[in-house]
């Protein structure tokens, strides 16, 4: 584990665009050249963050008390556990130094748990889930702003192993990047995540029901987040003719394992 | 006078506006509410800014989101000409500005406060667990060390055979290192002991350089210092070729044939000598076998 204040750090990043203090003024400055190449980076983070908390608010309303939730970051104010007190929760980042901060800033207790583990791990992490949830496996998952950082062969295993563990009842929140999938391949920014070694993985719409073909999804179904969240899609870039269109939206999604 | 559901309405739509200035933990959804907090915060009576302005950005509304409505709600006063209540706003946003920024720093404060202890507690665990496994390493290399030493100790035995009479015998290929062994352990058995004779058993070595040879005649060398003499047995033909071969003339070191001759060599130095015991005392011998025998 290498805690070095003075490398950025993704976890932290992520807080500054969220609008957190916690992150180091190497980690605002990375944000914010990252931010300049690519610009929808900051609107992406938050619609995310948004969404996952109302999608939360709803699995609480729905009286879940197991939470898991991929790919975590830093669990800062307004994150799980502030939304859903009382409830179990497993937190994941693969990171090891964003799950000691995550640890040091929410603390471990016999409720949250930490566990460090690549997604495409996911056999790891439902193992993780079963200790920590004494084998309730009608849960809640999260799996929020990571989905199109993994390969689709592996985010369909990760799907299908969800689906095949939890039990009936359970709920997923997911958000997904869809649309024009060529479109995207041959964009800059494409090119951009390609050079920082983070690719990512847009899906079709097709492909994207195919794959939550077996979920029963509740209302309002897979629709962009900016819709969601009732603001203008102000994360796109602006130019002469208005707002334009990228080859690819954030989506998202809760659904009911059947 | 301005209807106040009108203001909150503006209010809320001028947050929404500026909705991506505001923090991950404040989703777009709660700004009607935010919006109507805002209203009440510069209409009502209100006998301090600070908390509620500490609250609001505790929960993450923005300083250029909550100007923005407030501007907005002034604009409306001013649009329904609304004086009274447009010196009000005007008066209430400047105290709110005062109140936000040092909300704002307080929580950054804060926050920076927690996130130094998380790094500060993660460096912790990160040394402890680093010096947990320095521990184990260095428990793990003592323990290598103490099999080493045995293993050492274990191919280059010193037996003392009778007073003043050692037996090295040595087995296997010999290097320089642990040629070096051999010669401290030797020396050392030699004082402990005060031996007079030191017999080197060759027979089980493979292989003798000019290495190997060197380091005997360095034994047999100190050994002389302390007082001994080393005899050198076990010399098998292919040894004697090599070492004639090597040019090597070994003056120092008396040379036999075989340990039992060694062992003569050494029992006679000291005025012993190995003979078959006496008809009565092989009798006396064997009758004590007889009485141990009894007594099963």
């Amino acid at each position: 584990m290498d805690i070095d204040t003075t490398k950025p750090n993704g976890g932290r990043i992520y807080d500054y665009y969220l609008g957190g203090n916690h992150n180091f003024e190497v980690d605002r400055t990375t944000a914010e050249q990252l931010s300049k190449i690519l610009p929808s980076i900051k609107a992406g983070a938050l619609l995310n963050r948004w969404f996952m908390h109302d999608a939360v608010q709803r699995l609480v309303d729905a009286r879940f008390d197991c939470y898991l939730d991929l790919a975590t970051g830093l669990p800062t104010e307004g994150y799980i556990h502030d939304l859903a007190p009382d409830a179990r929760i497993l937190y994941n980042d693969i990171d090891p130094v964003t799950i000691a901060y995550g640890r040091s800033i929410v603390g471990e207790t016999s409720n949250i748990q930490f566990v460090q583990s690549n997604i495409a791990d996911i056999d790891a992490i439902l193992a993780a889930a079963d200790a920590h949830f004494g084998g309730q496996r009608r849960i809640a998952i999260s799996f929020i702003g990571a989905s199109y950082f993994i390969d689709t062969e592996t985010l369909r295993g990760v799907l299908d192993a969800l689906y095949a563990w939890c039990a009936p009842g359970s709920q997923i929140a997911m958000s997904w990047l869809i649309g024009d999938v060529n479109g995207f391949a041959q964009s800059q920014v494409a090119a951009i995540y390609r050079q920082m070694r983070s690719p990512v993985y847009g899906l079709s719409m097709a492909a994207a029901q195919e794959m939550l073909a077996r979920w029963d999804l509740l209302s309002p179904g897979l629709i962009e987040l900016n819709r969601w969240n009732g603001v203008d899609d102000e994360w796109r870039t602006p130019s002469e003719t208005g707002l334009e269109k990228e080859p690819l939206d954030l989506y998202g999604m809760i659904a009911v394992r059947p | 006078m301005t209807d106040r559901n009108d203001l909150e309405r503006v209010a809320g739509a001028a947050l929404r506006r500026r909705a991506f200035t505001n923090r991950g933990m404040l989703p777009p959804t709660h700004l009607a509410d935010m919006g109507r907090e805002l209203v009440g915060l510069l209409l009502d009576p209100q006998e301090n800014l600070d908390h509620p302005a500490a609250r609001m950005v505790a929960r993450g509304l923005s300083f250029v989101s909550a100007q923005e409505a407030g501007l907005a709600v002034q604009q409306a006063a001013l649009d329904a000409a609304d004086l009274p209540m447009l010196a009000q706003v005007s008066g209430r946003m400047a105290t709110l500005i005062a109140a936000w920024h040092k909300a704002e720093l307080d929580g950054l404060r804060r926050e920076q406060e927690d996130l130094r202890e998380a790094v500060v507690r993660a460096l912790a665990e990160q040394r402890e667990e680093s010096d947990r496994q320095r521990l184990a390493a260095e428990r793990s290399q003592q323990e290598q060390d103490r099999l080493a030493a045995l293993v050492t100790e274990l191919s280059a035995p010193v037996i003392p055979l009778y007073d003043g009479i050692l037996v090295l015998p040595l087995i296997g290929s010999i290097d320089t290192r642990r040629a070096q062994d051999v010669m401290e352990n030797v020396l050392e058995s030699i004082s402990r002991h005060q031996a007079d004779s030191l017999i080197i058993d060759i027979t089980g070595v493979a292989m003798v350089d000019t290495g190997v040879v060197q380091h005997l005649l360095q034994t047999a060398r100190a050994v002389g210092l302390l007082g001994a003499t080393v005899v050198l047995v076990g010399i098998n033909p292919e040894i004697a070729q090599t070492i004639t071969q090597l040019g090597l003339v070994i003056t120092e070191i008396i040379t036999l044939g075989t340990l039992q001759e060694g062992i003569v060599y050494a029992l006679r130095r000291r005025g012993l000598s190995v003979q078959a015991i006496t008809a009565a005392s092989a009798a006396a011998a064997r009758q004590g076998t007889a009485r141990l025998s009894l007594w099963r």
